[in-house]
């Protein structure tokens, strides 16, 4: 008992010490671990908010019959029994038309006798794909004239989607690796800067892991606050202060980033320098 | 306690700092080295000590052959060892205080005992009000005695002491060698590097007699 007191002294004690030192020495490290976060947490920005705009047109697909043949409710009835139909309307193709290519348009056309058929505009359940079954139906009871299946756009979005997640990954993973490299060089100048220190407990008979330990501490405890410094600026000065909300050219509904993402990066920055900081030492010491 | 067999040790690979060493310390005895400068008495603590390994020949520290020992247990070792340096090796920022309690810390005795242990030899050392005072600001000789306070203040099972009274005036000088002397009574064996003969004189003990890295008497 009386040596976990001694443990938990000495642990406030390094934790004292590294409080007072960071903010004299490693000054620098510090300030390029703040930009750090705050960078990735700028690149997750953006990330999470392209995602969020494709998912948004992502919302199940669309397809179109077009179809000479006016459906009964008996045809649509049939057609909305399969599970992954969302919601059916007909559009008269008139309406589309003159959407698409305005007034003059369509009166030119019904001049000119054309036969404009109608649509029927099918959407599917989210994340749900045509299945053959409807393809048979569609194609049986309807007689289209022409089928959009609206497939193109799908398979582009689920790669775009997969880029975009490779991107935050490996977003995270050179923050990691960039808060890994400046705890290690970090360490390596303080062991140089202390080395008498560290003869001296080798001498009276300290081990190994007693002098990693408070640099390991003192590197975790300066990067956790650190990031968490970075990702709060960035919140207030990029987020907060609304540079992207308004008038941002587009970008009208931005979602900030996920509570879950700030912790993510402080989790994964603060890990990385506990085991960058104590790797580094036990192979220097 | 400490024996040496036919121990040989190189620094070079060329010439030998110690030759065909072979003695034996019994636990509480009190034994003088001396020799020359360059004979090899620095060297013989530091076999000891197990900062340098012997090119050749055994060593065994309270029954333990030390060159079987694991690099990892040292340090459990060392702590039973207290070393006056030749040159100090104090952390030069650190008050008086923190140099002598880290023999404590790192073995993680508690503060409150440390503070106790502490406070005692540096009464002892004449040391009580320099206490927090960083050791860069001492004296040549405030500096040695602070180097024998972390040594002692663990009450060691082994006291090597090179050198200690290298920078002190001949009064001051028997005053360490008294402390060493209460300390040996304590229990703790001390080996004792010395070149200055009337020390050896006023304190005769038991002397081995190095001469260029040779034992000439033991
Ligand atoms: N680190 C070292 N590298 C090379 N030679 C050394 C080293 N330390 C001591 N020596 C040599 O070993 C011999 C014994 O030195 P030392 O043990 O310091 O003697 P003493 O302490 O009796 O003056 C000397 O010749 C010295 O030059
Ligand atoms: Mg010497």
């Amino acid at each position: 008992m009386k040596r976990f007191y001694a443990f938990l002294t000495y642990v406030w004690r390094t934790l004292y010490q590294a409080h007072r030192a960071t903010i004299f020495s490693d000054f620098l490290n510090s300030i390029t671990v703040m930009v750090l976060a705050g960078t990735a947490a700028m690149v997750m920005f953006f990330l999470v908010n392209f995602e969020e705009s494709l998912q948004a047109s992502k919302k199940g697909i669309s397809v179109l019959v077009y179809t000479h043949e006016k459906p009964s409710s008996q045809q649509l009835k049939t057609l909305s029994q399969l599970p992954e139909i969302e919601d059916i309307k007909v559009i008269p193709g008139e309406t589309i038309l003159q959407k698409e290519m305005g007034k003059e348009a369509l009166r030119v056309f019904r001049e000119a006798g054309v036969n404009i058929p109608q649509v029927i505009s099918i959407t599917l359940e989210p994340e749900k794909e045509v299945s053959e079954q409807f393809k048979k139906i569609v194609n049986h009871t309807f007689q289209p004239v022409y089928v959009d299946y609206g497939i193109e756009v799908r398979r582009s979005l689920g790669t775009v989607l997969r880029v975009i997640q490779a991107l935050s990954f490996t977003t995270t993973v050179l923050f990691v690796v960039g808060i890994i490299i400046i705890v290690a060089g970090g360490v390596r100048s303080n062991i140089l800067m202390q080395q008498q220190e560290i003869e001296v407990l080798k001498l009276v008979g300290a081990t190994g892991r007693y002098i990693a330990f408070p640099y390991t501490l003192k590197y975790t405890y300066t990067t956790f606050l650190f990031i968490t410094l970075g990702l709060y600026l960035f919140d207030v000065l990029v987020i907060g202060s609304g540079v992207f909300s308004s008038g941002g050219g587009g970008l009208l509904s931005v979602k900030s980033i996920p509570f879950r993402f700030y912790t993510y990066l402080v989790l994964a920055g603060t890990g990385a320098a506990a085991v960058s900081g104590y790797y580094t030492l036990r192979r220097m010491l | 306690m400490i024996q040496f067999f036919h121990v040989f040790k190189s620094y070079t690979g060329e010439d030998f700092a110690l030759r065909d060493i072979t003695f034996e310390i019994e636990k509480g005895e009190f034994v003088f080295v001396t020799g020359a400068s360059g004979a090899g008495k620095t060297t013989l603590l530091k076999l000891i000590f197990m900062e340098e390994r012997p090119t050749n020949g055994q060593i065994l520290i309270a029954g333990r052959n030390i060159n079987r020992l694991r690099q990892s247990s040292i340090p459990y070792l060392r702590r039973e060892m207290g070393f006056v340096f030749q040159d100090f090796r104090l952390v030069d920022q650190w008050s008086v205080y923190d140099n002598v309690a880290i023999a404590l810390r790192v073995a993680f005795i508690d503060e409150w005992e440390v503070r106790r242990r502490v406070s005692r030899v540096l009464k002892l050392l004449d040391l009580d009000v320099k206490r927090n005072t960083p050791v860069v600001r001492l004296s040549g000789g405030e500096q040695q005695r602070v180097a024998i306070a972390r040594a002692i203040v663990k009450d060691p099972l082994i006291l090597l002491a090179d050198e200690p009274t290298g920078n002190l005036d001949p009064d001051l000088s028997k005053e360490i060698l008294h402390v060493f002397e209460e300390v040996n009574a304590r229990g703790t064996t001390v080996v004792f590097a010395t070149h200055d003969l009337s020390l050896i004189k006023e304190f005769p003990r038991r002397v081995i007699k190095l001469h260029r890295g040779m034992v000439v008497e033991k």
